[in-house]
């Protein structure tokens, strides 16, 4: 399914989702794959977390809490399958893990989520103060795109992926903001819409302190969602932070915002790998 | 994060099953969250440690049940192993039921060039640190907090402004060093502090963190682990605490618990 198809995709046209499924396996279309090869890390993130949101709520289990996405081998740009497991499931909590396989059965990817149901708490807020280091009030829309990873040569899920620059105060990145163009899956998904941003608060801070590790390449193995609200409006945004060493070791970071605050916080963890 | 003696382990094998010290006992019945998170990560990182698999990077914890004390069982499998990472779950089972789930992401070290090394320069003397108080409100609400007593704690303020616990472990956990799930076991407390630092405790009946991540980018170094500690909650009683984590010569990673606010009582 892979192809270097102009950017005039019929599915991108008509605003259909990246991946469908008719009663079987999922079925990517040309904008899931990554600038390189196999399925991008956000897109399969989203993929695995949005199924277990879609099982949560067909079990009633409410919203979701938290998510982690392991990425044990990279996704093909083929038909894949999600299995999804009960871990628990009480009275206000319930834990569903997924698993991701490709059509051989093997296992590509494994995730975790978290679903509470909302119980009213009047009088509750939260008990330090939370950030309020940029200017967000502004419409993403109107900052200046950033660009990268779009290669002109080859449709990928960069193309759809809208992803705005927002300046602090000493003119440094701060904010990157994103938005889906297309839906990522066939329902509305929470979990999908945070982690398609999420997944690449590793670009963003690699690009914003210019602190590229010549010859490597900086896959993250793992990325975690958590988040205190559903956020408003369709931009997220990444306040992005990292820590890499000689060893080869780093994980990377980012607070999640829409547009009146935080809602939660992503972490990965990063391995530094030999180019060629 | 090493224990500061060499007392007897919180952790003991009685034939094919795990049995805890009284001092990994929580708050709400069965063991603290932390204490679980050493059990179930702890016997991953020493399990790798024995293999030769690498460093261990990040770990994420499922509380599902409350744990008891004795008659555990583990089952601890690999999801992916070969080449530079690995990657391992522990299940915890008592009673016939599955308690707690762990995964644990283990990764072999290179030499890359131009990038940080492990710090030698000393930024934090935790020792200079005042030893951290119960508040009277949290005194009169928890007589029973078994795993507070495990750790040494000190309360201090970095020079960024931020608040900060340091915390130094009594006993070790295992028999073997397991400096990751050592600091693992102490962020489980950040939400237990954004409670106390407030001053105040929130209209609910219990603040439960449901997970536990932690994600660090070098091992860390020494006794002590410092944790600085941010909550945000809302009036639908869900939740968040995040925190980031230091030893001696700076940060060193981030911790994430998902938080339900129970009803009032």
């Amino acid at each position: 399914m892979n192809s270097s198809a102009p950017a005039t995709h019929a599915a991108a046209e008509t605003g259909a989702p990246i991946f469908t499924r008719e009663g079987g396996p999922w079925l990517p279309d040309d904008y899931a794959a990554g600038p390189f090869r196999g399925l991008y890390g956000g897109a399969v993130a989203g993929l695995v977390a949005g199924a277990m949101e879609e099982h949560a709520v067909s079990e009633g289990w409410g919203t979701p809490l938290s998510a982690t996405v392991l990425m044990l081998r990279p996704a093909p740009v083929a038909p894949l399958v999600t299995e999804i497991t009960t871990l628990q499931a009480g009275r206000r909590n319930a834990v569903a893990e997924c698993l991701l396989k490709d059509e051989a059965g093997k296992i590509i990817s494994k995730g975790h989520a978290i679903f509470v149901k909302p119980d009213a708490m009047p009088g509750t807020r939260p008990l330090t103060a939370i950030p309020t280091a940029t200017n967000w009030a502004g419409d993403p829309a109107t900052l200046p795109l950033w660009a990268n990873g779009k290669r002109p040569e080859h449709v990928n899920f960069l193309h759809i992926l809208e992803m705005r620059e927002e300046r602090d105060a000493t003119g440094k990145p701060g904010m990157r903001w994103s938005r889906m163009t297309r839906p990522l899956l066939p329902f509305a998904s929470l979990l999908a819409t945070l982690f398609t941003a999420a997944d690449n608060a590793s670009a963003f801070w690699l690009s914003s302190s210019g602190a590229w590790p010549a010859n490597f390449g900086f896959p993250n193995v793992d990325v975690s969602v958590h988040v205190s609200r559903a956020p408003q409006g369709e931009w997220i945004g990444v306040t992005p932070d990292a820590q890499l060493h000689e060893t080869g070791m780093g994980m990377s970071e980012g607070a999640l915002y829409d547009r009146t605050g935080l809602v939660g916080r992503t972490c990965q963890t990063n391995i530094l790998v030999p180019r060629g | 994060m090493k224990a500061s003696t060499n007392a007897t382990p919180v952790f003991r094998r009685d034939g094919e099953t795990w049995a805890a010290q009284p001092e990994s006992q929580g708050p709400f019945g069965g063991m603290h969250g932390g204490a679980v998170a050493a059990l179930s990560v702890g016997e991953m990182e020493a399990m790798a440690a024995a293999r030769g698999l690498g460093a261990l990077v990040s770990a994420n914890l499922y509380l599902l049940r409350p744990l008891p004390r004795e008659g555990i069982s583990s089952k601890v499998s690999a999801v992916r192993e070969g080449g530079r990472v690995a990657v391992f779950e522990n299940e915890l089972w008592a009673g016939g039921k599955l308690q707690a789930k762990a995964s644990a992401c283990f990764q072999q070290p290179l030499s890359v060039e131009g990038l940080p090394g492990a710090p030698e320069k000393t930024v934090f003397e935790p020792e200079t640190f005042v030893k951290w108080e119960r508040p009277e409100f949290f005194k009169a609400a928890n007589t029973n907090q078994g795993f507070l007593d495990l750790v040494d704690i000190r309360d201090t303020h970095h020079e960024d402004g931020t608040r900060a616990k340091w915390f130094r472990l009594k006993h070790p956990f295992h028999d073997v060093p397991t400096p990751f799930s050592n600091a693992m076991a102490v962020a489980d407390v950040s939400t237990l502090f954004t409670v106390t630092d407030a001053g105040e405790r929130p209209n609910a009946g219990g603040w439960p963190n449901a997970d536990l991540a932690l994600h660090l980018s070098r091992a860390p170094k020494g006794d002590w682990i410092g944790v600085a500690q941010r909550g945000s909650w809302h009036d639908d009683g869900r939740g968040m605490t995040e925190s980031e984590i230091f030893d001696v010569h700076g940060r060193i990673g981030r911790s994430c618990q998902s938080v339900v606010l129970l009803p009032p009582l």
